[in-house]
Parts: structure tokens; C-alpha cells; sequence
């Protein structure tokens, strides 16, 4: 445990020689140096496990264990820094009560729904699960069965993933939990651009003038762009950073503008500076004229609820996203009544705060970077309300290019590459194509192989609508992987915890530890994670990197895709494709899933040889190919020539990864800007050729109320997040015995005013409920966030106290992403 | 044992006051810092406090706006996590 004191001193000359190199600050004691790095270590590179920033880390190995890590100074997202989180993540592998086995419900010795978890093999557990879907689908077809995955799998296990629902099971119903992350962000992109993720990059926080941030709490969720934010904020004159959002968090620390508004009225501030830039007379006529086209959304449209809800019933038009075209005047009359009275006062905004803040995008010498996360995303409004801020960046022309940048930030690190790029939502397939379209299909089809009508046409079950369908028992065979979606999803006590334990439905789960999703399923598989296995990500700005794997999983611990590509060895072709199917394909006779989907002359075409030498790689192995490199190239050529364009697999071991579109071997940074994206066409300046007509659309949408809000009874808002120290739900960094003793148990924020009417203490015992649930927790009138009077704010990252049970399953009826930041709820002593 | 080597951004207008509660702080060296205001600061375990619990402190240091980490060694994982004791099973 002691360590020598040389050994020590040397250590710390070593982690100070690093900071300074990474910030470029001599030291005292000489240049800095980062290759003081003890000589018995292995570095290599990784993407950091947690958030969307991708950020890199050098991980140092020693005799089969990470023993170090740190940031990588070639790295140009993070140059050499790591947050908090990623300075603890190797020791996320290491967590006491790590899955080593599969466990199974049983009693007696046989399976039983509520029976107690007893250690099986693969073999029994791969056994009963493939008995329980041949079932299902025997008994109700391909619907019956589905899938959650994650905005964590890696690219080929995502892409794997819905390879094996969509063609193998010719099920859509696939989705991850991205869905609760940043499908409001997609529906934005696709409807605004047609064509999904960020025109801008990272490279954008040096070259803004002002940023905004829209329901981003950066300084604590994403601190290394934080870091780069607030160099340019201290070293650039006359630079700005303006944050909205219902509550004061630490991102207000460096705020020269810091508004808190009303919940939801970010809708009518949008539509305010959107009539301030056209009022006083700034709207960039030429570049509205040639890149862009004017619309309005369908109002009225509901609030994603069971359709027997009467909110839904009373919804004039539910669900719809149609568009209408408009002309600029008919737009200019429909922005004008978000006047700066009438908006100052709904959101509670001084008006001149709100003015100084739409002069920021009115105001042509600046350049400024927008930038959000989960408060426009979870939103019952979410896909609007991301339109409405490209809205004001299209009106001005201040967009595709350095410094002039609405960007949509992700929280997990591959919720792009993985979720939305490979096609893992139930309505998708890979590079932005959809179910719906026959053309897309075919297009699937033919670079899988397979007949023509394999894939199904109509959408699958999405995140919110799975729990609601193993409630229902209309999904009975359910596979859930890399993800905690009891604890995340919302409404639990109503539909996730019944769904999971209809005596109907076999849930299995697979993962790294015993989270509480886990304990809710029938059947457990240990996963292997981050650096047991090869892997890619893709972040938040189009950038995709690959790691090698560098340790062994411990025990029986297998990767999600072992787990996937090894389950689809158990169907023969026959017990899953229809008579009319095969008759198409009559070689696919007498073959398995696997043989039809992964032992395809595609995924399997890489020998072993082609890995790298001296690291190992598990899946290659088992196998008996290059597993990655096969699912890797199978899944570029979707992308190929259509906007999404992926380097060779090699440069990815090289590079610190590349943003896509990668054409020629040379990255894209800003897209649809002549001279940066090699698909726009010279002389055409700006092309947004995600449309026929490469021109972007305009897309007005009013200001309408949320679905419920603070009454008599419960008579206050409840927004959820995250905090600093712990990521999601906190199944990995409660783990690290450090995060979990710097943040242990969860609090409810509340305004000191609004304690002391109800007689309650900082730090006391409360209860906090909701017309769904209740919660145990502790009360916090001060510390790090500083809510307002009528709202508190509850993390979610402590599995002790289920904030979901308290939120309301209502999500944007257009992205299906829920709203986990405003619901009604009240607070009492405990 | 942790050993970590931070960055961290002060208000230049609050240098001196957050310098001086940084170099108060046990467990956490001050090595150098710039003229704009960020310091590097390796910071390590005590007897009664984790590094990670210090670097948590210093994110709370009025004027203290940003901090990174850059190196992070363990070379002797024993502590080993203790899952927070819940019944995991929703009710």
C-alpha cells in the first residue's frame, strides 16, 4: 500500500510534468516533459467510456491490469486533459461485485420468474433464451420480440445488433437508449436539414464570439469543451457566454448573462429573437434567399401518451410533424406577437437580459455558437424547439462555418456513432436511412445479402412504447444490453417494473454489474466493457474512433457482440424466415442466422492475421476472423458516397480519430460550407444537400403549454439531471469508490423560501411525490445549484432513490424522446 | 494511492485569493501556474481524505471556473468498490 517516497516524488513530478505539458506551462524544474511515464507501463489509446465529448485517454497496462491513465496530448478534442470522471475510468472495471457469470431466476433447480438468481453456464442460459423467442415468434410473430440497446454499444455492436432484429428476427422492434438522450436532436436535424448531427465541430469554441448555452449545464457534464469554452472566454476580448436554463448551476460561474426562465417558455424566447432579428432589420436576406426554405409546423399535436390518455384524446392533431410551406411575411406575422413585454414576461426573464441576448445573434460582427443537451432534447416540445434555434441561425446565415455554429451536444459516447449512425432506433437503418422507405430497404437488403422484403416496413416499438408493450404483454422475449433503462426511464412504478415482471415476458439483461435493470430481469450475461474488447465510438462532432482491446474480461465476462453473433448461432434460418422468405433464398436453407447475417464472405472476409500484434482481442479470436474490421467495412459501404463517408478501418488505429464525411482520406469540419465539405459543389457557397434542392428549411412552431404543470396539490416543478461526479445512472462511477464517497446519495435542490413555507431544513428527510410515485430523499437549499422558487431539481444517479418513479412518461410526439425535466410534484417531511 | 496532475482555470480578476486557499488545501501542491490565470496543481491522497474528495474542493474554491485532469495513477487498486447497499429491485 506505502510507497517508497522516491517512488512517490517521482510519480508526482510525473502527473505535474503532463498538466504542464498539456497546458503548455514550464515548470519550474525544467521543460515539461510528458515522457517521464514510468518505463514498466504500456500506453496505448482509448476514447474516454463516458459522455459524448470523446474525449482520449492514454491507458496504461501493467501485467494484465490498467494501472494509469491520462490524457493524451495528441488528442485534439482533449489535448491532454481528462475530467473527473474519465481520471477515474479504469477503475469502473474493477468494481467489487463485477458479473462473472450468467445468473438465472430459478427455484428447484429449474427456471422460475420468481425464483432467486443461481450461477448457470452459457450454454444453459443461451438454451432457455433461444427456447423463449422461438416461442414468441412461433406463437406471435417477429413483434413479439425485442430489443433495448445503448448509445454505449460499440459500432459493430450496435450495428450487429440491428443486423440481427431487423434481417434475423425481421423485428423493428429495436431501440436505444439514446431515444432518452438525443432523438429530439435527430428529429431537429433530419426535418431543419435532412440529413442527422452537427454542420459545425469542436473547433468552433475558439473561433465564437459569444456562446449560449440552451439547457447545458457544460461545466459539469461536458468539462474538457467547458475548459476550451472558458479559455476563449478568458483570453479572447469582448467574448461572451450567455446560459439559460430553469435553474443556476455552476455553468453561471462564468456566465456574463445568466437567465433563469420559466419552464418551457424557451419556446417563446427562440420565437422572440427570431422577431428581434427580422424587427430590426438584420436578417441575412441574401443567404435566407438562396440556402433556405420557410414553413410551419402542425400544432396541437399531443404529448406522446398512451393514446387512450384524454391529453392525448384532446390533442387536435397527435403526433403530426407535417409541414407548410409559408412565405417570409406569413413567418414574419407569425414571430411578430413574441414581442419583448410579452416574452419577458412569460419566461421570467428581465427584458433586458433577453435583448442583450438576441442581439448576440442579431448583431452581424459576432459570431456565436449555440450549444445544448437534455433541456432541449428532453422536451415534450424537443424536436421544435431544436428547430426554432436553427431557425435564428439560418435567418442571420450565421451557421457552417468556424465560429457560427448551432451545436447539439450528446451525452454518451457513442449516442451518434452507434445509435444514430448504424441504425439502431426502430425506425431507422443505417446512414439515415428508414424502415419506411422501400428504396432504403432494397438499398439495406442488397449490401446485406439478403431478399428482397426481409426487412419489415412499418416502425417497431420505441423506448417509452417497449415498456409499454411488455406491459401490455404485446413483447414477450426482450433483450436489454449496455444500458440501465429501470433506473432511466421514466414512469417505472406504472410501466417499466409491471412490463419486466409480466409473468408473460422473459426479460434478459446484459451487463457489467448487478444494476437495478438487471435485478428487474429473468436472466443476467456478464458483459465485457470498454477496453476488454475492440471497440469504436463516434461523438458529438462526426468524429469516429477506434480503440484495441488491451485486458481480459474477468471470468465468463463475454462482449455484447460475442454475446449477439454467438445467440444467432441458435436459429436455424427455417425457425425464423417465412416460407415465402426462403423461397427467395433457397441457399439459405439449412444454414443458421449466423451463417446468414455474419458468415456472410462480408463481416468474415479479414483473417486473424490483420489484427494487431501484442494486444489481445478476444471476439477476433473466438470467431476465428477479424470480427470488427468485417462489421466495420460491411457497415462503411452504407455510408460510402452518400455523406457519410468512413476513413479505411487502419487509419482509425492511427489517427485520434476523423470526422466524417472522410473522403480521400481528409476530414470534414464544417459541412455543407464550399471549400470545407467535399460534397458541396464549387461556386455554390453553401449547399444543404441533406434536401433535393440543397436548401435548409425554416420551421415555425408556437410556444405551447407543457402537459403538466405545478398545481394546489403538487405545486411544484421537478426537473432530473446529473451531477458532476456521476454519469447516468451511476451503475459505473458508484463503483469507483472515490465518486461514490465525493456525491453518495442523491438530494432534492429547493429554494430556501420555498423550505422554510413548508418548514423544512437543509439537510433534513423528505419525501418527495408525484401522481405516479414517491421518493425518499434529503433536502439541499444550498450548495452547487441554486434553483428558484417553484422548482427542484433531483439527480437521478442514485439507484437507492428512483427518481423515475416520480416523472411523467409524456415525450415530444414527434422525436418519442420524454420530457424528464418538468413534471409536477410536491415536497414533505418524510 | 491515487497521484493526479490537475489544470485549473481561475477568474483572472480572483488569482490571488484562489491561489492562496489552493496552496491551504491539504493534499494538493501548487507546481506552477500561468499569467492568465490556470495553475498546475498535482494532488494526492491523505490519511483522512481521498484525492478525488480534495479535487472536488478545489472545483468548489471561489474563482475556480474549470479543472481538468491530466495524469491519474493508481498503481495499487485497493479499494475495491463496495456497491452501494440497496435493495435493487424497484417496489
Amino acid at each position: 500500500m506505502t510507497l517508497s517516497d522516491s517512488r512517490r516524488t517521482f510519480l508526482k513530478a510525473t502527473a505535474a510534468a503532463a498538466t504542464a505539458s498539456a497546458a503548455g506551462i514550464p515548470l519550474a524544474s525544467g521543460p515539461a516533459s510528458a515522457q517521464l511515464a514510468p518505463p514498466d507501463i504500456r500506453w496505448d489509446k482509448a476514447p474516454c467510456r463516458f459522455c459524448g465529448t470523446g474525449c482520449t485517454v492514454l491507458v496504461g497496462t501493467k501485467e494484465g491490469r490498467v494501472v494509469a491513465t491520462q490524457g493524451d496530448p495528441q488528442a485534439e478534442v482533449n489535448r491532454g486533459l481528462n475530467c473527473v470522471k474519465g481520471y477515474f475510468l479504469s477503475k469502473i472495471m474493477y468494481g467489487e461485485d463485477r458479473l462473472t457469470q450468467p445468473l438465472l431466476r430459478k427455484t428447484n433447480g429449474a427456471y422460475d420468474k420468481d425464483g432467486d438468481f443461481e450461477p448457470v453456464t452459457w450454454d444453459e442460459a443461451f438454451d432457455l433464451m433461444a427456447q423463449k423467442w422461438k416461442a414468441a415468434l412461433a406463437a406471435k410473430g417477429p413483434t413479439s420480440v425485442g430489443m433495448f440497446g445503448s448509445g454505449q454499444w460499440t459500432v459493430w455492436e450496435g450495428y450487429a445488433a440491428s443486423k440481427l432484429m431487423k434481417a434475423g428476427f425481421r423485428s423493428n422492434n429495436i431501440d436505444p437508449n439514446a431515444r432518452h438522450c438525443m432523438a429530439s436532436a435527430v428529429v431537429g436535424f433530419m426535418r431543419s436539414f435532412g440529413i442527422d448531427e452537427p454542420m459545425g465541430c469542436y473547433d468552433d469554441l475558439e473561433a465564437a464570439d459569444t456562446f449560449v448555452l440552451w439547457g447545458s449545464n457544460m461545466a459539469e457534464m461536458h468539462p474538457i469543451l467547458w475548459s476550451r469554452l472558458t479559455d476563449t472566454r478568458l483570453t479572447k476580448p469582448g467574448c461572451e457566454v450567455h446560459v439559460l436554463s430553469t435553474f443556476e448551476h455552476r455553468s453561471f460561474e462564468l456566465a456574463d448573462n445568466g437567465m433563469v426562465f420559466k419552464p418551457q417558455t424557451d419556446l417563446a424566447i427562440l420565437n422572440y429573437i427570431a422577431n428581434h432579428i427580422i424587427e430590426t432589420g438584420r436578417v441575412n436576406e441574401d443567404f435566407v434567399s438562396k440556402h433556405v426554405n420557410i414553413t410551419k409546423t402542425a400544432t396541437d399535436i399531443g404529448f406522446g401518451l398512451r393514446p387512450d390518455n384524454p391529453l392525448q384524446l384532446a390533442a387536435a392533431n397527435p403526433n403530426s410533424g407535417e409541414l407548410t410551406p409559408i412565405d417570409f411575411d406569413v413567418y414574419a406575422a407569425s414571430v411578430a406577437e413574441y414581442t419583448l413585454d410579452k416574452v419577458a414576461e412569460l419566461s421570467c426573464v428581465p427584458a433586458d437580459q433577453l435583448e442583450r441576448l438576441a442581439e448576440q445573434y442579431a448583431d452581424p460582427d459576432r459570431k456565436v455558437m449555440s450549444l445544448w443537451t437534455m433541456g432541449f432534447n428532453q422536451h415534450t416540445r424537443g424536436g421544435w424547439v431544436n428547430s426554432l434555434c436553427y431557425n435564428i441561425h439560418l435567418l442571420t446565415g450565421k451557421i457552417s462555418e468556424p465560429g457560427n455554429s448551432p451545436f447539439s451536444l450528446t451525452g454518451q459516447p457513442s449516442a451518434c456513432g452507434t445509435a444514430r449512425e448504424v441504425g439502431t432506433f426502430s425506425h431507422r437503418l443505417p446512414a439515415d436511412m428508414v424502415v419506411t422507405n422501400p428504396e432504403h430497404r432494397a438499398r439495406a437488403e442488397e449490401l446485406w445479402q439478403l431478399p428482397e422484403g426481409t426487412i419489415p416496413d412499418k416502425v417497431g416499438f420505441h423506448a417509452v412504447e417497449q415498456n409499454r408493450a411488455l406491459h401490455d404483454g404485446l413483447i414477450n422475449a426482450y433483450w436489454v444490453q449496455c444500458n440501465n433503462n429501470m433506473q432511466a426511464a421514466p414512469n417505472l412504478n406504472e410501466e417499466g417494473y409491471p412490463g419486466y415482471r409480466n409473468p408473460e415476458n422473459f426479460a434478459v439483461v446484459s451487463d457489467a454489474y448487478p444494476t437495478v435493470t438487471a435485478m428487474s430481469a429473468d436472466l443476467i450475461l456478464p458483459a465485457a466493457m470498454w477496453v476488454e474488447k475492440e471497440g469504436c465510438y463516434g461523438n458529438a462532432e462526426r468524429r469516429t474512433q477506434v480503440w484495441r482491446q488491451q485486458v481480459h474480461a474477468p471470468g465468463e465476462a463475454k462482449s455484447d457482440l460475442w454475446q449477439l453473433m454467438e445467440f444467432s448461432k441458435r436459429f436455424a434460418i427455417e425457425e425464423v424466415w417465412s416460407e415465402d422468405l426462403l423461397a427467395k433464398m433457397p441457399e439459405a436453407r439449412g444454414k443458421t442466422l449466423y451463417d446468414v447475417l455474419f458468415a456472410n464472405g462480408t463481416v468474415d472476409a479479414f483473417p486473424m492475421s490483420e489484427t494487431a500484434g501484442g494486444f489481445p482481442n478476444d471476439d477476433a479470436e473466438h470467431f476465428g476472423f477479424y470480427v470488427q474490421k468485417g462489421l466495420f467495412e460491411e457497415y462503411a459501404a452504407f455510408g460510402r458516397g452518400h455523406g457519410h463517408d468512413l476513413a479505411p478501418f487502419e487509419m482509425y488505429h492511427e489517427a485520434r480519430g476523423l470526422r466524417w464525411p472522410v473522403v480521400d482520406g481528409k476530414e470534414t469540419r464544417w459541412r455543407f460550407r464550399e471549400g470545407s465539405d467535399p460534397y458541396v459543389e464549387a461556386g455554390s457557397e453553401v449547399q444543404f444537400y441533406g434536401y433535393k434542392d440543397n436548401k435548409a428549411k425554416i420551421i415555425f412552431a408556437p410556444y405551447e403549454a407543457p402537459p403538466e404543470a405545478p398545481d394546489d396539490e403538487f405545486n411544484l416543478w421537478l426537473c432530473t439531471g446529473r451531477v458532476l461526479e456521476h454519469w447516468h445512472s451511476g451503475s459505473m462511477t458508484r463503483r469507483v469508490p472515490e465518486l461514490h464517497r465525493a456525491f453518495p446519495l442523491a438530494v432534492v435542490f429547493m429554494h430556501p423560501e420555498d423550505a422554510k413555507a413548508r418548514d423544512l431544513r437543509h439537510g433534513q428527510e423528505i419525501m418527495i411525490s408525484t401522481r405516479r410515485g414517491e421518493v425518499r430523499s434529503k433536502l439541499a437549499t444550498k450548495g452547487r445549484n441554486k434553483v428558484p422558487q417553484g422548482l427542484v431539481f433531483m439527480p437521478w444517479f442514485d439507484e437507492g432513490q428512483l427518481t423515475n418513479k416520480l416523472t411523467l412518461d409524456a415525450t415530444c410526439p414527434l422525436s418519442k424522446q420524454t420530457d424528464f425535466k418538468k413534471c409536477a410534484c410536491k415536497v414533505e417531511r418524510a | 494511492m491515487n497521484i493526479c496532475g490537475c489544470l485549473i482555470h481561475v477568474a483572472p480578476n480572483r488569482v490571488e485569493e484562489a491561489a492562496a486557499a489552493m496552496v491551504a488545501t491539504k493534499g494538493a501542491e501548487v507546481h506552477a501556474h500561468s499569467a492568465d490565470g490556470r495553475f498546475v496543481v498535482v494532488v494526492e491522497d491523505t490519511i483522512d481524505r481521498f484525492a478525488s474528495e480534495t479535487i472536488m474542493d478545489l472545483h468548489q474554491i471561489p474563482g475556480v471556473v474549470s479543472l481538468a485532469l491530466t495524469y491519474h495513477h493508481f498503481e495499487d487498486p485497493s479499494h475495491a468498490a463496495h456497491p452501494p447497499k440497496t435493495d435493487r429491485r424497484p417496489r
